[in-house]
């Protein structure tokens, strides 16, 4: 069974938490912050804060196509969850309706039986979809991924955190200037694609997994102090004069 | 909703392409779909840059001169890989004239022309741009969203027919080609990335090279791109020396 759950009073589960997190996603904005960077922190901070154990986030590209921009983490299993929903699944629902989209049934008898199959062969027990909203305008949805039912008023947390990170990052009113809005959702695409692009490298080059090589990504980015993003932007361009390059010659223990 | 815009402009794209080279109709549709009739597209690989093809002798003229000039949106959209809308090159009061600040020499050489608008459009593998088609307008303002969203769909569309003309893929299933990968999206640019690390090559090549060998053998785009990335399958060119 999947059902459609409408705004209901906010109670939190931890206060002080969501309200750390909310400031952060916040601040990360006015930091200069990209589209990825705040939806991937979106999805890192549902994973901490619900009980849920992944998130991805998918964007509806200039197509109309769901195009996965970011994750909790970035495993392929996951990246293939958050795909599929592109012929079926509780995400393509959640993007089309506007509104969050609940399936704690699983069922290969369901809407989505791909997607079910799937989803529980991972493991999965519980999946949501929640809008990615500005002003009425929804450009995406975080997909969350559960092995336990989660209670109703956490999903309304989770629904005002992608609220808030929606409309700071959008910051223009998507009804009035939906070309910020496009470009902003085609930068994150192929930002997303050119990370994939570099972990197919580094995969290659070190003879190691798809997860192992976003692993020495992120750990590049991190001893740098840039985002993912600008490390998967120099290896894939072979930037010589890029401090990554040079530091993605070895394995990074 | 979408879908059937994108079958309606890769069917409007075949029919043009029938007729023309495909650069050429690529600049035709964006002169229909976006309303202008000064419409550029330069391919970009590498450091080397050629013209494919232009609608008009001021399209070809201001898209040569931006790479003379080092400056303009045609280079901005390449050297930045999002679109660039410059919506009033002449402006002269203090809002707008951000870009006449920006690119002095351009605007003149636009305004001498009766260029007002300049927007262009990147045709991307990843963050990696193959080429920007670039639309000339004689008025100020902005595309309307349809027309954006048009123009995006178009660049989107276009690089993937390029793309096939290099493979020698038909035309017609373009449509269907673009479609089926959608859900196996990552795994074809990780595939990518494998081949291109593997063989030394730069990350179009790579792609070129998948998509080159899912027509050959027929099979799916996304079976090869799925195949390399468990190393089940080694792409045979990559073993040339």
């Amino acid at each position: 069974m999947s059902s459609t759950v409408g705004l209901s009073p906010i109670h939190l589960p931890d206060p002080d938490e969501f309200a750390r997190t909310f400031m952060t996603l916040h601040r990360s904005v006015l930091d200069g912050a990209d589209v990825v960077e705040v939806f991937s922190m979106l999805a890192e901070s549902c994973v901490r804060l619900l009980p849920v154990k992944a998130g991805g986030i998918l964007a509806l590209d200039s197509l109309g196509f769901l195009q996965v921009i970011g994750a909790s983490d970035l495993s392929v299993d996951l990246i293939d969850l958050c795909q599929v929903q592109n012929l079926e699944g509780p995400s393509l629902r959640c993007c089309r309706s506007g509104e969050l989209v609940a399936d704690t049934m699983l069922s290969p008898q369901g809407p989505w039986p791909r997607f079910s199959e799937l989803a529980t062969s991972l493991g999965y027990r519980a999946v949501y979809a929640v809008p990615l909203r500005s002003l009425g305008v929804v450009i995406g949805s975080l997909s969350l991924f559960g092995t336990e039912e989660m209670p109703a008023d956490r999903l309304v947390a989770a629904k005002a955190l992608a609220d808030a990170a929606t409309l700071a990052l959008l910051q223009a009113d998507p009804r009035e200037d939906t070309m910020v809005v496009a470009r902003q959702v085609h930068l994150a695409v192929e930002s997303h694609n050119t990370v994939e692009q570099a972990r197919g490298m580094i995969a290659q080059r070190f003879g190691m997994t798809d997860d192992g090589a976003i692993e020495q990504l992120r750990r590049a980015a991190a001893q740098l102090g840039l985002p993912l993003v600008d490390v998967a932007r120099a290896t894939v361009h072979r930037d010589a004069l890029h401090p990554a390059v040079s530091l993605l010659q070895q394995p990074l223990g | 909703m979408t879908g059937d815009r994108w079958r309606e402009l890769a069917a409007r794209l075949d029919h043009l392409a029938a007729k023309e080279s495909l650069p050429r109709a690529i600049c035709q549709l964006a002169v229909e779909r976006l309303a202008a009739p000064s419409v550029g597209l330069t391919l970009c690989l590498g450091d080397s840059f050629s013209r494919l093809a232009d609608t008009s002798a001021v399209a070809g003229h201001l898209d040569e001169q931006q790479f003379a000039l080092g400056e303009g949106p045609l280079w901005d959209c390449l050297m930045t890989a999002v679109p660039v809308l410059a919506v009033d090159l002449a402006a002269e009061d203090a809002s707008r004239k951000k870009y006449v600040e920006r690119w002095p020499s351009f605007c003149r050489e636009a305004n001498e022309r009766g260029i007002d608008a300049a927007f262009a459009l990147p045709l991307q593998v990843g963050l990696v741009t193959v080429a920007v088609l670039t639309v000339y307008r004689d008025h100020t303002g902005p595309l309307t969203s349809t027309e954006y969203v048009d123009g995006l769909s178009l660049a989107a569309l276009a690089t993937t027919a390029l793309m096939a003309e290099r493979t020698g893929e038909h035309a017609e299933d373009l449509a269907e080609v673009f479609r089926a990968g959608v859900h196996e999206r990552s795994r074809l640019h990780r595939a990518a990335g494998m081949v291109a690390e593997r063989a030394s090559i730069p990350i179009v090549e790579a792609m070129v090279r998948l998509r080159a060998h899912a027509y050959a053998t027929g099979r799916p785009l996304g079976d090869i791109a799925r195949d390399i990335c468990d190393r089940r399958l080694v792409l045979p060119a990559e073993e040339q020396p």
